[in-house]
């Protein structure tokens, strides 16, 4: 989650490799290691305090008014505060959301583990569509994705259920699946978390010193156990840092739940803030109150991390690209694997698209495909909106600005805590991750409150900065992934030859790590295409993107049309990376992340 | 069609011009340069201004379709932004506090939300000529006027999923019937925490005017059916597909479309039910208040809220439109009483202490159907 996090290396005997060797004691080099922070860390620290810092302390001045800052009638109170942090009408909410993303995080790394170490241990057939068909989720608005499997799963009228009744000639009652139960909420909640347990860790894995497994496994140790006694503890810091990161956004969800119509014995802190800001009388001040109360969990969470790090990393050897691991050999093994991922590729894409392709030519939802009567009306609807161009040009703008902005700052962020570190780097890394520590709609209120008063309030302007800030924790977090894998001393050879520093991250390192960036690039191509929290609170009239109005057309009902406009963002998705893999050959896989 | 507005707006001139002579404050358009016909010259102010930004929180692209019918009579394009309720209401003070002029003409289901905007000084004052054929009790004269149709909250059922003599007793007395035990595991309900009114309508039966028929009992009854918890959304959505064959607490105007669709669902107005009007004003700090004005003289026109009607498949509001909609023959449907529906929710200080965060009607409905939200 946060940057010092190293995938790729190897705690233990450097064993002869050409590595450099850290010796970090914890805490105490650093300390002495005290010096004036560099240019580049102060620009860095000035865009994140724009970016980050005041949205967030906009949340914080936000909780403790009487009103919405801003409003006439508003003044000093700590009502909001101690409702919120005393009053105890949200500790069940609080438990039980921190419990839920603990869960959820802990059983997406578990899959996301294993998946990654078959994908990059095993000769596993056709591993690369199985790759993509485990990422395929995140292109899906999850509540898109929960909508899809309501249709799909549900007990009385899921298409599963209702199709193989007549054709199985079974009971009218008979449920075969059923989604609207405690696994089936996770099994939803899982297929969008498990992809990003699965690229951390497989960047990871693919970036290993491999010597290491060769090592135990010419010293006669079996698959399994260099796997558990060797991979697994190497991976440590990939695993703890992809186990916070999910539970950080797994504090946020509320619409899986809410839509698969689960009763859970507590309502989560989401759907609490989401309460106080869309229910009459909306209350913002309750919201940003508990908006703090998620940020400083989460606080403690990027501090425990960061410690756990520090700890795994006592003697660390950082060394520069080394060779591909050798593969598993597992004859019969490879093609269960196999089996096992078409499965999951059927459930968490195939089927999901289909449904969705399915509700955008039927004008309400017939589940039983005998009756199923289709038409394009939908599609002629969405087509002939007046605002349709001004979206899709809103989509195209966040599409490409966020992410380029994203990596390039992230890029900085990365470089400060990683290489430079000391203190200000500290601070760095703890800023560069806040965002994702401040549900979407509130930081998106923070940003509202913080711009209401200029003249780029209501354009697409606004809505970029929001995002940019947002997805700051996932650039940083790329980029340092990648920047860690570079042998430092091919910098420092530019810097002894009398560059700037400037000129050495746009001629060294910038080219070193343009595949890692690349990649992060249509990640994050991806993420700002889909956002809609944010968006929602931002956008005026005209600076609403595609993702708004399927939001929308959620919201009155209108789920055909919100198929369509999903399906429409489905295929810009696509033809961004697709332009990104043709024309800037950056792939959209774990290999450089 | 287009010559009988053109007609219409001829008309609509003349009264304008009568209206003016006869009400000293801003009322309808005048021109004292000119002195000319004022409908026209306010026609090309507006023209001139170029635009219109309509914020609403109604269902958006029956917002869309009916604001492009001022398009099409007058080429002046409309920016529609809708929003949720009071995220749209927190949106808009936000904005005006900050004299950020974006709003031109301002529209919100919620009536206590758009009286504070007039107390806050956020409205203009303006009487659209014909403002009288609204109804008065909706209306804040001078300032707001309730120009798009009511919505009324329903009890529905999925008719392919329930039999003729079952819709006989949901149309009877439809709470009794959703809590039958032949429909367990079958109902969905909405819960009062998604909106004041689906709270209100929950207060109705347990607490307020419905009490003495219904009270506490018949929810628990209802809830001894084990209903799926949905909001409104998600729950027409689960009443079309078959998931649930009955359905408490959707708004009528989100069942319309499906029904003009041919989706299998019919609905029926229990008593006692809620409902309400959204009200729709001119923004004093309005960018376009020309086009703005002309905007109201338009939507209180009787082909502008033809449309609506048309667009929505809501009651027409208009006392000179006739309700000519399909659905007024069908045998299953009966409008509601206007004069029985309890609209008064929003100033009932029993039912507004008990639902707010301290009172302890949620508190109890939570516990009754075994909810924790």
């Amino acid at each position: 989650m946060t940057l010092l996090d190293r995938p790729g290396v190897a705690p233990g005997e450097p064993g002869g490799s050409a590595t450099e060797i850290v010796a970090l004691p914890p805490g105490g080099a650093r300390r002495t290691r005290l010096r004036a922070p560099s240019a580049l860390a102060i620009v860095i620290l000035l865009l994140l305090l724009g970016l980050v810092a005041g949205p967030v302390l906009m949340v914080f001045v936000g909780a403790v008014q009487s009103e919405a800052p801003g409003l006439p009638n508003n003044h000093f109170s700590w009502d909001a505060v101690f409702r919120v942090y005393f009053s105890g009408d949200f500790y069940g909410s609080l438990l039980g959301t921190l419990g839920m993303a603990i869960a959820t995080a802990a059983l997406s790394v578990v899959f996301g583990g294993i998946a990654a170490w078959f994908l990059t241990r095993v000769a596993v057939p056709l591993r690369r569509l199985w790759e993509f068909g485990l990422i395929l989720p995140l292109f899906l608005s999850p509540f898109v994705g929960a909508l899809a499997w309501l249709l799909l799963a549900a007990p009385n009228s899921g298409i599963i259920n209702v199709n193989l009744r007549w054709m199985l000639g079974l009971d009218d009652d008979t449920v075969l699946v059923n989604i609207m139960t405690l696994p089936g909420v996770v099994f939803v909640m899982l297929l969008f978390y498990v992809p990003y347990a699965y690229l951390f860790i497989s960047s990871a894995l693919r970036n290993m010193d491999p010597s290491l497994e060769e090592a135990s496994s010419m010293n006669g140790r079996g698959t399994f156990a260099t796997a558990m006694r060797v991979t697994l503890p190497m991976m440590r810091p990939a695993i703890v840092a992809s186990f916070f990161f999910v539970a950080v956004l797994a504090t946020g969800v509320f619409v899986i739940p809410a839509v698969l119509g689960l009763n859970t014995s507590f309502s989560p802190l989401a759907v609490e803030v989401y309460r106080a800001m869309t229910v009459f009388p909306s209350n913002p001040p309750t919201a940003a109150a508990l908006g703090t109360l998620l940020f400083w969990f989460t606080l403690v969470g990027v501090y425990l991390y960061r410690r756990s790090v520090r700890n795994a990393n006592r003697y660390v050897t950082l060394s520069a690209r080394a060779t591909r691991p050798r593969a598993v050999a597992l004859p019969v093994g490879r093609w269960v694997a196999a089996a096992f991922f078409a499965v999951y590729a059927l459930l968490a894409a195939v089927l999901p698209y289909l449904t969705l392709i399915l509700m955008s030519l039927t004008p309400f939802a017939i589940t039983d495909l005998r009756n199923i009567k289709l038409s394009l009306s939908g599609i002629t609807q969405v087509w002939t909106r007046p605002d349709v161009a001004t979206a899709f040009g809103n989509t195209l703008v966040l599409g490409i600005v966020v992410p380029t902005v994203v990596v390039l700052i992230g890029l900085g962020v990365a470089y400060v805590v990683v290489r430079e570190r000391g203190r200000l780097g500290a601070l760095i890394d703890y800023l560069g991750t806040f965002p994702i520590a401040v549900p979407g709609i509130v930081f998106a209120t923070g940003v509202l409150w913080l711009y209401v008063r200029t003249p780029v309030y209501a354009t697409v302007f606004v809505v970029t900065i929001a995002l940019i800030g947002a997805y700051m924790p996932h650039g940083a977090r790329f980029a340092s992934a990648g920047l860690i894998q570079i042998d430092r001393s091919l910098e420092e050879a530019a810097r002894m030859n009398g560059a700037s520093k400037l000129r050495m991250l746009f001629t060294v390192t910038f080219p070193l790590l343009r595949p890692s960036l690349l990649s992060a690039w249509t990640l994050l191509f991806v993420f700002a295409t889909r956002e809609v929290n944010e968006a929602v609170i931002l956008s005026g009239p005209k600076s609403r993107p595609l993702s708004v109005l399927a939001w929308n057309y959620v919201e009155q009902g209108s789920l055909q049309q919100a198929a369509v406009v999903g399906l429409f963002l489905t295929v810009v998705m696509a033809v961004g990376i697709l332009f990104a893999r043709v024309v800037l050959r950056a792939k959209l896989d774990s290999s450089n992340l | 069609m287009n010559n009988f507005r053109k007609v219409a707006t001829l008309a609509l001139g003349a009264a304008v011009l009568w209206a003016a002579a006869g009400c000293a404050a801003d009322t309808a358009p005048t021109d004292q340069k000119t002195g000319s016909d004022p409908m026209a010259a306010l026609i090309a102010a507006a023209k001139a201004e170029g635009e219109l930004t309509f914020y609403g929180d109604a269902n958006e692209t029956s917002l869309q379709k009916w604001t492009q019918g001022f398009t099409d009579e007058y080429g002046i394009p409309v920016n529609v932004l809708r929003m949720p309720g009071s995220e749209l209401a927190q949106r808009f003070q936000q904005e005006q506090a900050a004299g950020q002029a974006q709003a031109d003409i301002f529209s919100i289901a919620d009536r206590v939300s758009m009286e504070k905007m007039v107390t806050a000084g956020y409205i203009t004052e303006y009487t659209p000529a014909d403002a009288g054929n609204y109804p008065a009790e909706q209306s804040k004269a001078g300032y707001y006027y309730p120009l798009q149709n009511g919505y009324f909250q329903t009890i529905a059922y999925n008719t392919s999923k329930v039999s003729a003599e079952d819709i006989a007793k949901i149309q009877a007395d439809p709470l009794k019937a959703a809590a039958d035990p032949k429909f367990k595991g079958k109902v969905g309900v909405n819960m009062p925490q998604s909106s004041q009114q689906i709270a209100a309508l929950y207060y109705g039966w347990s607490e307020g005017d419905g009490a003495g028929t219904y009270g506490w009992d018949a929810l628990k009854a209802v809830a001894a059916n084990k209903p799926l918890i949905q909001s409104s959304a998600t729950l027409v959505q689960s009443l079309v597909q078959g998931e649930v064959s009955i359905a408490v607490g959707i708004t009528d105007s989100l069942e319309f479309s499906y029904v003009a669709q041919g989706a299998p669902i019919q609905f029926v107005y229990p008593a006692p039910t809620v409902g309400g009007y959204f009200s729709d004003a001119i923004v004093k700090s309005a960018p376009h208040p020309n086009a703005a004005k002309l905007f109201m003289e338009w939507a209180t026109s009787v082909e502008a809220n033809q449309l609506y009607t048309q667009i929505t498949g809501t009651a027409p509001v208009n006392s000179k439109v006739k309700d000519e909609r399909d659905i007024m023959s069908q045998d299953w449907y009966t409008a509601p009483d206007t004069a029985k529906v309890w609209f008064d929710f929003i100033n009932d200080d029993a039912f507004l202490k008990a639902s707010d965060a301290k009172g302890d009607f949620l508190k109890k409905w939570n516990g009754v159907f075994g909810y924790n939200g």
